[in-house]
């Protein structure tokens, strides 16, 4: 347990990893967490964190187990998909165990080791929890924890992988979320033709440059680069009153009242629709909304005038969001069912 | 290099020793002993048990407990020179379906004490560092999914004026104005504590739930709390008025 309290100082977690692991083999493995040189520093993923191959395999087959749910009918990758940016298939809401629907639209899986909380309203503070809400909730895979350690034990197929991530084969609560938290680690998406201009200057062509000028004036001071977000919560003013009280349910400050965690704007391409109930089918459409938001007094301040856009200048930046779409996140085998 | 870099490396480097070690630290050395808990559950004085029924004393409301578990954790022990001794990475979650809980304090130095301490719930640290094991698995049903935090104490039950039939408190809160993990320090009166090498001594402590409704709440004004807020604060800090050290044995 110390080990883990040192989890903010990553050189210290070396320290660690290298008297107290057995797995030496991080260089060229397929599996190692690799933040990508033009990313800011992860919060998960280094130090006592780093995914271990055993550890992402493990994830990985539990993140595709529909046993997970108490009906059997969904896992963790049926509202993830990879062909979506591992956001669910183009739905408003998600449909759990026997048929019912959720409550939000299903946030993508990448880059997860980046964000400083989770969920729309970000009530979940670190990686490693975010299985527990979908695992217990009625309306997901309607499980408790104990449940779903009982099933991963029964199931002999475990036992291997569970002998060589952890060196047990009955598996805990924790090693069944540490793995988990590992396997969505490793999927980092930093391979689109954005990130290529990022890194060279090229690969964007004059539109989507027009598309990244508008941007960067209009969009990235909550949508940060090169993440897309700033992870802060903001009321975008999609509503005079917001149904969904949003981050006010965890802060339990009324000034939060239809707040939400700012996407990232990476493969937005991919997780249509948009916004925390999923009420724009099209990028057009999300994007307009910012001519004129509602007023509400929660309202970010940087959205009261609304954000003046021509129809061209919505086409410019849809070209641009478009080419944040990674290729190589959506046909990766190495997370593939 | 600062003085404090090398602290902290000369620290990390103690640490990484202290986590590859596979044995537990020798309790017999002569150097640190254990140190059971008692935890004695009462209603008013009488015996407490789960559904049973119960009358309160206050406000006379007519009620029976389902569930009654709660955290105790960073025990401390306060030694005849004065200074603290805690026992850190231990934590218990107290469950009245047990009946008398026995909260086994591992690692105490050797020594003579005069008053204890203990956190009611869980430290903010452990609610801000991902999946823990032990008493702290997610698998406990102490933990909210939702709005990540340990519930700190769990009391449900059924009650006889509350429009549902029944009560459901939640209890928790580690962050900022809705913290709501109290620390008890408790004096023994005088008496003294013994930790030796090889004997267990006891703390005997009572817990009387029928607090919670002591500080002004009923179950039917308030008959359910899931998350952390005034309410929780209000009834963590009653339900901790209900702890009281009774007596030792050496």
């Amino acid at each position: 347990m110390l080990i883990r309290m040192l989890r903010a100082l990553p050189i210290f977690g070396w320290v660690m990893l290298a008297s107290c692991s057995p797995d030496t083999e991080e260089l060229g493995n397929p599996y190692a967490f690799n933040p990508p040189e033009h990313f800011p520093s992860p919060v998960y993923g280094l130090g006592d964190q780093r995914p271990s191959p055993m550890g992402f395999k493990l994830g990985k087959k539990l993140f595709y187990d529909r046993q997970l749910s108490s009906d059997g009918s969904v896992s963790c990758g049926s509202c993830h998909a990879q062909v979506h940016a591992f956001a669910d298939h183009n739905t408003k809401l998600s449909m759990g165990v026997e048929g019912r629907l959720g409550i939000r639209n299903a946030p993508p899986v990448f880059n997860m080791a980046w964000h400083p909380a989770f969920m729309w309203d970000g009530g979940i503070n670190h990686l490693e929890l975010v299985p527990v809400a979908p695992f217990t909730h009625p309306l997901e895979m309607n499980l408790t924890m104990a449940q779903v350690v009982q099933k991963v034990n029964q199931d002999s197929s475990y036992r291997s992988l569970a002998q060589q991530a952890f060196g047990t084969s009955q598996l805990q609560d924790h090693h069944i979320l540490i793995s988990l938290a590992q396997f969505m680690s490793v999927i980092v998406s930093a391979g689109s033709r954005y990130d290529m201009h990022l890194s060279t200057g090229k690969g964007l062509n004059t539109l989507e440059m027009e598309g990244l000028s508008l941007f960067r004036q209009h969009c990235s001071h909550c949508h940060s680069e090169p993440l897309l977000s700033d992870f802060s919560y903001r009321n975008n003013g999609l509503d005079s009153l917001s149904e969904d009280e949003g981050r006010a349910l965890i802060s339990l400050n009324p000034s939060d009242r239809g707040r939400f965690k700012v996407p990232s704007l990476r493969n937005a391409a991919l997780t249509y629709p948009y916004m925390h109930d999923g009420r724009f089918m099209t990028l057009e459409q999300a994007i307009a909304h910012y001519r004129s938001p509602q007023a509400t007094p929660n309202l970010d301040p940087s959205l009261s005038a609304g954000i003046p856009l021509s129809d061209q200048d919505i086409e410019a930046l849809v070209a641009f969001i478009k080419s944040t779409t990674d290729e190589t996140l959506i046909s990766d085998t190495r997370w593939m069912e | 290099m600062s003085t404090i870099s090398k602290l902290l490396i000369a620290s990390a480097v103690a640490l990484t020793f202290a986590s590859c070690s596979d044995d537990e630290p020798a309790n017999n050395d002569g150097t640190s002993g254990e140190v059971v808990l008692k935890l004695d559950h009462r209603w008013n004085g009488n015996p407490f048990a789960l559904n049973q029924s119960l009358t309160h004393t206050v406000n006379a409301e007519g009620l029976s407990f389902t569930t009654l578990k709660y955290y105790i954790s960073n025990v401390a022990l306060k030694s005849t020179e004065g200074d603290w001794h805690k026992a850190t990475d231990q934590y218990f979650l107290a469950d009245a379906a047990q009946g008398e809980n026995q909260l086994k304090v591992k690692n105490v130095p050797t020594g003579s004490y005069t008053d204890i301490r203990f956190m009611l719930g869980v430290d903010s640290l452990r609610n801000v560092s991902g999946a823990q094991e032990g008493a702290l698995a997610v698998s406990n049903n102490m933990f909210w999914s939702w709005n990540t935090g340990y519930i700190f104490v769990k009391a449900e039950g059924s009650s006889s004026t509350s429009n549902s039939g029944q009560f459901t408190y939640h209890l928790g809160g580690f962050s900022g104005p809705n913290a709501a993990n109290p620390v008890i320090e408790l004096s023994f009166n005088g008496a003294l504590l013994e930790v030796e090498g090889g004997s267990a001594p006891q703390v005997h402590l009572m817990v009387d739930p029928s607090h919670l409704w002591n500080g002004g709440e009923t179950t039917a004004s308030t008959p359910m709390v899931h998350m952390p807020g005034a309410k929780a604060k209000a009834l963590m800090t009653a339900f901790k008025n209900g702890i009281t050290w009774d007596h030792n044995h050496n």
